[in-house]
């Protein structure tokens, strides 16, 4: 997974540590780092996001997360906007069919825009 | 008269430091089934950990219409050990170690990279054991491996799905003033215990394998992986 340090830098208010230290941070607490790249200015960080970290560090804003956690640093910055509710659209139809599903969350999904037909 | 490969003589020296600490010397085939090389270490056939090794599928089945593979890594061992030693009445505590066990992963070689290679495993299982007891094991057979008393070692952060926490494990090579990755290495995870009928709960262990080509290419200062197979006596003569 390549990393800009500026794209991260984005996701936070005050001023992130040195990509060196980014780099060693990962190494010992996070992920292995497997290539530090300068680019057009910018530094590109190869992390290696092995199974365990996947569903949630496959992203950039995932990194800066892990990094804010692992290095008390607050996120702030780039955030994404709050979708306004389009109202009460129902309830997703869902059938429990199995004593072990303990919890469930689901969530409905529709295309904005006017005249787009509802996914099947 | 001859002499042995480095290879073996690295494989030997490690069987020796562990027979030292009081491990069991376990072999398992190198034909594995799916079962043994993955499902029973905690991998079933959805998991994306199976990515992680690149596998030499067989195309005949094994006798029970299982699928077959060349097994990538020796952890397999541990769970063919545990499971008869378990159906032999046996329990923990137990240590085992596999000195030098070839794998095979289907990739490109290059330098640090070959298709078949050695893998040492070693096994604890005991009652409370700790990542302290994982890193002073560790720490210990470098210090013999290496005959250097300085040693140096360090965890990082890693994944195995059969251990859980997964680390890797590095030396400080002090001549290039660099850390090196050695080992990977964890904590027994409890589904690989209850897989082969061990109480996790009672029970607990740490699992670590080396690189046998790697543990070689340090202490000789050899620059790339495929020396070791390539029959060269230029090479070979040297040890």
């Amino acid at each position: 997974m390549l990393i800009s340090y500026k794209w991260l830098q984005g996701f936070f208010g005050s001023p992130l540590p040195s990509p060196e230290e980014l780099v060693a941070t990962s190494n010992l607490k996070m992920v292995e780092v497997e290539g530090v790249e300068e680019k057009e200015g910018d530094t590109i960080i190869d992390l290696k996001i092995l199974a365990d970290r996947a569903a949630y560090m496959l992203s950039h804003e995932g990194v800066a997360r892990e990094f804010s956690a692992t290095l008390g640093l607050p996120l702030g910055g780039r955030q994404v906007p709050a979708v306004k509710s389009l109202g009460n659209v129902g309830m997703p139809e869902v059938k429990v069919e199995s004593e072990l599903c303990r919890r469930y969350t689901a969530r409905r999904v529709r295309p904005s825009g006017s005249g787009v037909p509802w996914p099947r | 008269m001859g002499h042995l490969h480095p290879l073996t003589q690295t494989i030997r020296d490690i069987e020796l430091i562990f027979r030292q600490m009081g491990y069991t010397v376990a072999a398992g085939p190198e034909v594995e089934t799916e079962h043994y090389n993955f499902d029973a270490l905690n991998t079933p056939s959805d998991h994306p950990a199976r990515d992680m090794q690149d596998t030499f599928w067989l195309k005949q089945k094994s006798p029970d219409g299982e699928r077959m593979l060349l097994r990538t890594q020796t952890s397999a061992v541990q769970i063919r050990f545990m499971e008869s030693h378990i159906k032999n009445g046996g329990e923990p505590p137990f240590r085992i170690v596999v000195p030098g066990g070839r794998i095979f992963r289907n990739e490109a070689t290059d330098v640090s990279h070959e298709a078949n290679f050695y893998q040492q495993e070693a096994l604890y299982v005991d009652r409370n054991v700790t990542m302290a007891d994982l890193k002073g094991t560790l720490a210990e057979f470098c210090r013999k491996f290496f005959k250097d008393e300085g040693v140096r070692i360090r965890f990082r952060p890693s994944y195995f799905p059969f251990v859980e926490p997964a680390l890797e494990v590095d030396m400080y090579w002090a001549e290039r003033d660099r850390w090196l990755e050695i080992a990977g290495s964890g904590l027994v995870h409890p589904n690989v215990l209850e897989a082969v009928g061990i109480d996790p709960h009672l029970w607990n262990g740490f699992a670590f394998s080396f690189g046998v080509d790697r543990l070689m290419m340090l202490r000789h200062g050899v620059p790339d992986v495929r020396l070791s197979y390539g029959g060269d006596l230029r090479f070979v003569n040297q040890f």
